[in-house]
């Protein structure tokens, strides 16, 4: 007989969520579920007592953290070396300034002049200390850690589901096993193309979705402090690790076609693309 | 070996530990470890049953 498949979606981390494990049970799923809601708690920056909202106000002063935002700030710091400062977790004031000062499902208003905000190098502003295992913020750095805080989650909790599973945590998805066909896990991309992979990560990265007002999305570029002006719609990467999967990801997102193709073909991954649709000197997401 | 050089002695020791059990806890970094970049993919043909999807949410 062979084992039988359990799933389960909710809503967190401000995205849809999808666990699916064979063989493993309803338990496993419920555990998984209850630890992704502990990290939105501790990682998100639209609660006033969340870890996160309480080291951005940290003004400067050391504050000790928990062995989780130690991990997440880490994992931060690598993101923006990785991907060349593309990846700049303090780019909260800009998402600010483009609107994003609420939680998505309360409604967002673009602001009627986009603002340039110039951002700091992450390295810069963001400093630990294992020994006393604390962070600092400088003065006016804020952090949002939406995007790195799915994809490293993921990685970490793939364990948690077993053997033969997958941890898909808003689009940053993990899978590892065979899968219920015995090929690997099937997974969708962007472009609607699929892949069976037994080990490793899926993740897109995009501006079809999240979007406000006439022009404003989520994807901030550090380079420019705005939202992103990108030739590319989406684009899903098949890498070893969900982080490193929502590194390159956004990396090509803000580097566009040109560059941003490339970018992922120097690091011989597979990828797969949605070009954006241009309607003047705008471009639009295609993918609904 | 008088009794100031053994506190040294144990000072030490005991921030090397402190050093390493809190190397420890930051052992559970979720950075990538050192695992093959590549993992092996099969594309599927169109049609193809789809069990998960990475789509931008």
């Amino acid at each position: 007989m062979s084992p039988e498949l359990s799933s389960r979606h909710f809503d967190a981390l401000g995205s849809t969520c999808e666990l699916l494990t064979l063989g493993t049970g309803q338990a496993a799923l419920e555990r998984c579920e209850a630890r992704v809601r502990e990290a939105e708690g501790r990682f998100t920056r639209f609660l006033p007592d969340s870890e996160l909202a309480r080291l951005n106000a940290g003004d400067g002063r050391y504050l000790p953290v928990s062995p989780e935002m130690f991990a997440m700030l880490e994992a931060a710091l690598w993101a923006f070396e990785e991907s060349e400062g593309l990846v700049n977790a303090a780019v909260l004031a800009a998402l600010v300034s483009a609107g994003y000062d609420r939680s998505f499902r309360q409604g967002l208003s673009e602001p009627a002049l986009a603002a340039s905000v110039k951002l700091p190098p992450l390295p810069e502003v963001l400093l630990l200390d294992s020994a006393t295992r604390s962070a600092a913020l400088a003065p006016g750095a804020a952090l949002d850690l939406g995007g790195i805080a799915k994809g490293a989650l993921a990685d970490l909790l793939i364990d948690e589901l077993g053997d033969n599973a997958v941890c898909n945590l808003g689009g940053d998805l993990r899978v590892q096993g065979l899968g219920p066909e015995g090929d690997g896990w099937h997974i969708g991309l962007c472009d609607r193309s699929a892949v069976a992979l037994t080990e490793g990560a899926v993740c897109t990265s995009g501006t079809t979705r999240r979007r406000w007002g006439q022009s404003a999305h989520h994807l901030i570029d550090p380079r420019t402090g705005m939202p992103a002006r990108t030739d590319l719609a989406e684009v899903s990467v098949v890498t070893d690790s969900a982080l490193r999967g929502e590194v390159y990801a956004k990396s090509a997102m803000l580097l566009g076609s040109g560059v941003g193709l490339a970018f992922l073909e120097a690091r011989g991954v597979h990828f797969a693309v949605v070009p954006a649709v241009t309607s003047g000197d705008r471009a639009l997401g295609a993918a609904a | 070996m008088s009794s100031n050089a053994t506190l040294r002695w144990a000072s030490m020791l005991g921030t090397l530990v402190l050093a390493l059990l809190s190397s420890g806890v930051v052992a559970t970094s979720p950075k990538p470890a050192q695992a093959p970049l590549h993992p092996t993919v099969t594309l599927l043909p169109n049609g193809a049953t789809v069990q998960s999807k990475s789509y931008v949410s």
